[in-house]
């Protein structure tokens, strides 16, 4: 007996169900539909384009900036010291000018890997790769 | 203001439940603070069909401010999300069902677009304000929570608005009101 009065209680919701949407008007059906389009595009749009491409994270007093490597951009950080010049360029990025002393960020010449960074301490600019590593390179050798 | 006897006593309930809920809301422990069901929303959506635009829009407000009031948020950068995202969504349901009419469009669509509204707005608020184009990644779980609870809300609403005899009852007051 149970079992029947279970089977009716499943059956009716199953018919509760099927007037809740044989009940939706027109404009429900536009607007569910589009929302359900703007939803899964999102995903695909926001994952999709951050998974395959590296980030460029650029910090500086404070502030921190997030470009994609493909870019192409020169921008000026602000430091204590004054403005440091990073360029952003053909996939890789370098520090063009600082104005600090030893100038050892300048030397340390172009990143485009993930995980690699170059710093201007004395003008506590920070500049790193992130994203997906890469599986086939190597982090160094020997001979 | 010169408002009808039984419309401000309605709009006083409609209030006082919308901080109601926002109480409950905030007892649901989430995951994240972006995260809102928006139950609070419900009262609302109910007030299209029964106020004229200026007590619907007052109604807005109290809920805007009551929230804020509960959850602690008035005078932080979170209540200008929440002021956008509700005004926008409030706006955009109520000129949806003008518009289009009850018989073009129900609660369900209304609720689905009004979260999408609301969300839409303070990921836009909170990329232009706040976090930059990194907003852009909280982007897609929102939408999607925001379609869900919409939806639910929606139907709720739908089948409230016609089972319940309160609310036909309240419709009908307010016409006779008005037409005296």
């Amino acid at each position: 007996m149970t079992a029947i009065a279970a089977m009716m209680k499943v059956a009716t919701a199953a018919a509760a169900i099927k007037q809740l949407f044989t009940r939706f008007r027109p404009a429900d059906l536009v607007i569910l539909a589009l929302s359900i389009i703007i939803t899964i595009s999102s995903f695909f749009i926001v994952y999709a384009k951050n998974n395959s491409e590296l980030q460029v994270v650029i910090e500086g007093m404070g502030q921190s900036y997030i470009y994609p490597l493909s870019a192409d951009e020169t921008l000026r950080v602000r430091g204590p010291l004054g403005d440091t010049l990073v360029v952003i360029h053909h996939g890789a990025v370098h520090v063009e000018d600082s104005p600090c002393k030893n100038k050892l960020c300048i030397a340390m010449g172009e990143i485009s890997q993930q995980g690699q960074w170059v710093a201007c301490l004395p003008n506590q600019v920070f500049v790193r790769i992130i994203g997906k590593p890469v599986k086939d390179g190597l982090d160094g050798s020997t001979y | 203001m010169d408002q009808p006897i039984k419309r401000q006593s309605t709009l006083a309930l409609l209030g006082a439940l919308c901080l109601f809920l926002s109480t409950i809301e905030y007892l649901i422990p989430k995951p994240l603070p972006f995260i809102r069901i928006g139950l609070a929303n419900i009262p609302i959506m109910l007030a299209i069909d029964l106020f004229p635009f200026a007590s619907f829009f007052l109604l807005v407000i109290i809920k805007i401010v009551g929230q804020a009031i509960i959850t602690g948020s008035l005078f932080s950068y979170v209540f200008l999300f929440s002021f956008g995202g509700t005004v926008a969504s409030a706006l955009g349901m109520y000129l949806l069902r003008k518009l289009i009419g009850k018989e073009g469009i129900s609660f369900v669509g209304i609720g689905i677009a009004g979260a999408l509204l609301s969300n839409a707005v303070q990921i836009l608020l909170a990329w232009l304000l706040i976090f930059g184009p990194s907003a852009q990644f909280i982007a897609p779980p929102l939408l999607l929570l925001g379609l869900i609870t919409g939806l639910l809300l929606g139907i709720f609403c739908q089948h409230f608005s016609e089972q319940s005899r309160w609310y036909k009852q309240t419709i009908e007051e307010h016409q006779n009101d008005e037409s005296r």
